[in-house]
C-alpha cells in the first residue's frame, strides 16, 4: 500500500471552508441566544484563563469533562471562553452531510479552515464526526458531536484539545504535545512522539509519590521568568496490558468496552484518586526525551537543544490543526531557556523516578550540550 | 534554474525555527521534517530573510564562503528544496532588492555542499493514529499491521 500523501488535518477547499464556517457561526449564535435554558454550566480554570463549559446533555458531563474536573473553579469570575458543547438533537438535520462516513484509505484525521481574518477557525474531525469552531471574537467557541456513540476512548482523555490550543495561542500559552511530572521545587515536560515512552514515565513517576500535570499533553506559559507548566487534563492513556506494570492504577481506568482492544487504550481519570499529587501549575526545569533501553536502571544525560527540539516539536505542530510558524517559534525558544536531557528508562521504577526528581530538583540551568 | 528565477520559502505549509545555528524544516502538510546545518542552514536563512533570485543568493554565498563548485552546489540544493516542497517560485519584487543582514560576514569560510538531512518517522506515526497504536504485547510495542506500515524505527534519517 502506498503511503498517502497528506496527514493529519488537510485544509478545506475555499467555498466550502466558507460554508463550513457560516454553518458553524448560525449554530453557535442559535446556542447563546437560547441562553443556557434547560441546560447546565461548569468552569474551569485551563491554564489560569477561565472558561465556561455550556450543555443540555448529560453526556457531555459523563465522558467528555472527567479528565477536567482538577481544574473546575466557582462561576465568580469572568470568563475568558465560552465553549458550547451540542449533540446530534442540538445540529440541524442537514448538518449531517458535513460528516461523511470515514474513509478507511485516507490518513486525514480531518479538515480545518479559517476565514479571512484567521480569527474565526474550524476543525471537522471525521475520525468520529465531529467539529471544534472558534469565533472571530476568539471568546465563543462550540464543540459538537453529530454521533456520540463514535466517541472514541482516547478522546475522552484529553477532550477540546483542538480548541484549548487554539484559545490558548493567542494568549501566548502553548499547548504541547508533551507529559508533564514534577516535585515541589519545579516539573519536567516529557516530550517524543507516540511510543516513545511519555504516558509509562508519568505514570510510574505518580505511582511513585511524584507531582503529575498529565500524560499528553500540557500547555507552557513563557510569560515569566522561568517557563511554567500548566495541567490541562488529569487523565492518562495507556494499553490494558500495560496496567499490570504500574501497581495501584487499575481502578482508575476505565478499560475499552465492547470494542477492539487493539484500537482503544484504557482511559484512566485521576482526580479522584490522586487529588494531592495532581499539579495545576509548576516552574519547568528542564525537557526530557525518552529513549527505552533494556537496562535494570534509568539515567539522565545532557542532550543537545537541536536534538531536543527535533523530537519535541515535529508531533506538537502536528497534531494541533492550525498550528504553524508561530508555535514553532515558541517551541524553540522553550528549549533555548531549559536544561534539555536524554532520558534512558530502564526496567526499575524506583531508579525512573529518581532520575526523573534529580532533573526537578535541579536549579534548572541550561546544560552545556549546546 | 536560470540565474534570474526568484525563489521564496513556501509559508504556511512549511515552518522553520533555528537552534544554534542549525535550522529544523517541517512541512506541515505531510508531516516530513528535516535538518539543515552549514552551509545549508545559510541559504535557508537568506531565504527566510527575504525572497531573492538565484543570482541574489549566490552572491550572498558568495559573501560568506569561499571555494569552488560553489554555484553547482546552490543550483542543486535549491533543486532539492523545491522537489521537496519547502520553497517555491517567487515573482520578483519591483523597486530595491531586499536588504540582507549578512550572517557570516566578518571572514568567508571555507565551502562545503550544502546538506538536507530528510525524517519521515513523524508522518509514521501521525498515520498511525491521533495518539498512537501499540500492539498486543503492549506498550511500547506498535502495531505492525497498522494500516500496512512497515515496523516503526526509531529515525528514518535518509540524505534527501
Amino acid at each position: 500500500m502506498t503511503l498517502p500523501e497528506s496527514t493529519g488535518h488537510t485544509p478545506m477547499a475555499p467555498e466550502a471552508a466558507s460554508a463550513f464556517l457560516v454553518q458553524c457561526q448560525k449554530i453557535l449564535s442559535a446556542l447563546q441566544t437560547s441562553g443556557g435554558s434547560g441546560g447546565q454550566k461548569k468552569f474551569y480554570r485551563v491554564a489560569g484563563q477561565t472558561m465556561t463549559v455550556c450543555f443540555r446533555q448529560s453526556f457531555f458531563q459523563q465522558r467528555l469533562l472527567p479528565a477536567l474536573d482538577h481544574l473546575q473553579a466557582g462561576g465568580g469570575e469572568a470568563s475568558q471562553g465560552v465553549i458550547h458543547l451540542a449533540g446530534p438533537d442540538e445540529l440541524p438535520e442537514d448538518w449531517l452531510h458535513f460528516f461523511p462516513e470515514p474513509d478507511p484509505q485516507t490518513s486525514a484525521e480531518g479538515f480545518h479552515a479559517e476565514d479571512e481574518t484567521g480569527q474565526a477557525v474550524v476543525f471537522r474531525s471525521d475520525r468520529f464526526a465531529s467539529f471544534s469552531y472558534l469565533s472571530a471574537d476568539s471568546r465563543h467557541a462550540l464543540y459538537a458531536l453529530s454521533d456520540p456513540e463514535r466517541l472514541p476512548s482516547y478522546e475522552t482523555g484529553s477532550p477540546l484539545r483542538v480548541l484549548f490550543f487554539w484559545m490558548l495561542r493567542r494568549s501566548g500559552i502553548q499547548m504541547m504535545h508533551a507529559a508533564c511530572v514534577g516535585t515541589k521545587r519545579g516539573a519536567v515536560l516529557i516530550g517524543g512522539h507516540g511510543g516513545a515512552g511519555k504516558s509509562m514515565t508519568a505514570l510510574r513517576c505518580l505511582t511513585g509519590s511524584m507531582h503529575y500535570a498529565g500524560d499528553d499533553y500540557t500547555a507552557v506559559d513563557l510569560s515569566g521568568e522561568f517557563p511554567r507548566a500548566r495541567s490541562v487534563y488529569s487523565s492518562a492513556k495507556i494499553h490494558p496490558r500495560d496496567l499490570e506494570t504500574v501497581p495501584g492504577l487499575a481502578q482508575w481506568f476505565v478499560l475499552p468496552h465492547g470494542e477492539d482492544m487493539r484500537e482503544n487504550k484504557a482511559v484512566g481519570f485521576l482526580a479522584e484518586g490522586f487529588r494531592r499529587q495532581l499539579m495545576v501549575a509548576a516552574p519547568l526545569k528542564g525537557i526530557l526525551l525518552p529513549v527505552i533501553t533494556g537496562e535494570k536502571m534509568s539515567r539522565v544525560e545532557p542532550l543537545g537543544r537541536l536534538q531536543a527540539l527535533r523530537e519535541l516539536a515535529p508531533s506538537s505542530l502536528l497534531q494541533f490543526p492550525g498550528a504553524g510558524q508561530e508555535d514553532f517559534q515558541r517551541m524553540g525558544e522553550l528549549v533555548r531557556r531549559l536544561s534539555c536531557w536524554r532520558i534512558f528508562l530502564g526496567a526499575d521504577p524506583q531508579s525512573l523516578v529518581n532520575a526523573v526528581s534529580e532533573v526537578c530538583e535541579s536549579a534548572g540551568e541550561k546544560n552545556n550540550a549546546g | 534554474m536560470k540565474d534570474s528565477d526568484f525563489f521564496e520559502i513556501n509559508t504556511p505549509q512549511i515552518v522553520a525555527e533555528s537552534v544554534d545555528g542549525e535550522v529544523i524544516v517541517v512541512d506541515l502538510a505531510n508531516g516530513y521534517y528535516f535538518s539543515l546545518s552549514g552551509t545549508a542552514a545559510f541559504i535557508w536563512s537568506r531565504l527566510a530573510a527575504a525572497r531573492g533570485s538565484f543570482s541574489e543568493i549566490f552572491e550572498d554565498l558568495q559573501s560568506a564562503y569561499t571555494g569552488e563548485d560553489m554555484k553547482s552546489g546552490l543550483r542543486s540544493f535549491l533543486s532539492q528544496l523545491e522537489a521537496e516542497n519547502l520553497i517555491r517560485s517567487a515573482q520578483a519584487k519591483a523597486g530595491l532588492p531586499p536588504k540582507v543582514e549578512k550572517i557570516f560576514s566578518d571572514s568567508r569560510k571555507p565551502f562545503s555542499k550544502p546538506v538536507i538531512e530528510k525524517f519521515t518517522d513523524m508522518k509514521e506515526f501521525l498515520l498511525v493514529d491521533p495518539i498512537h497504536e501499540v500492539n498486543m504485547r503492549g506498550w511500547p510495542h506498535r502495531r505492525e499491521d497498522s494500516r500496512n506500515l512497515p515496523p516503526a524505527s526509531a529515525k528514518d534519517a535518509e540524505n534527501a
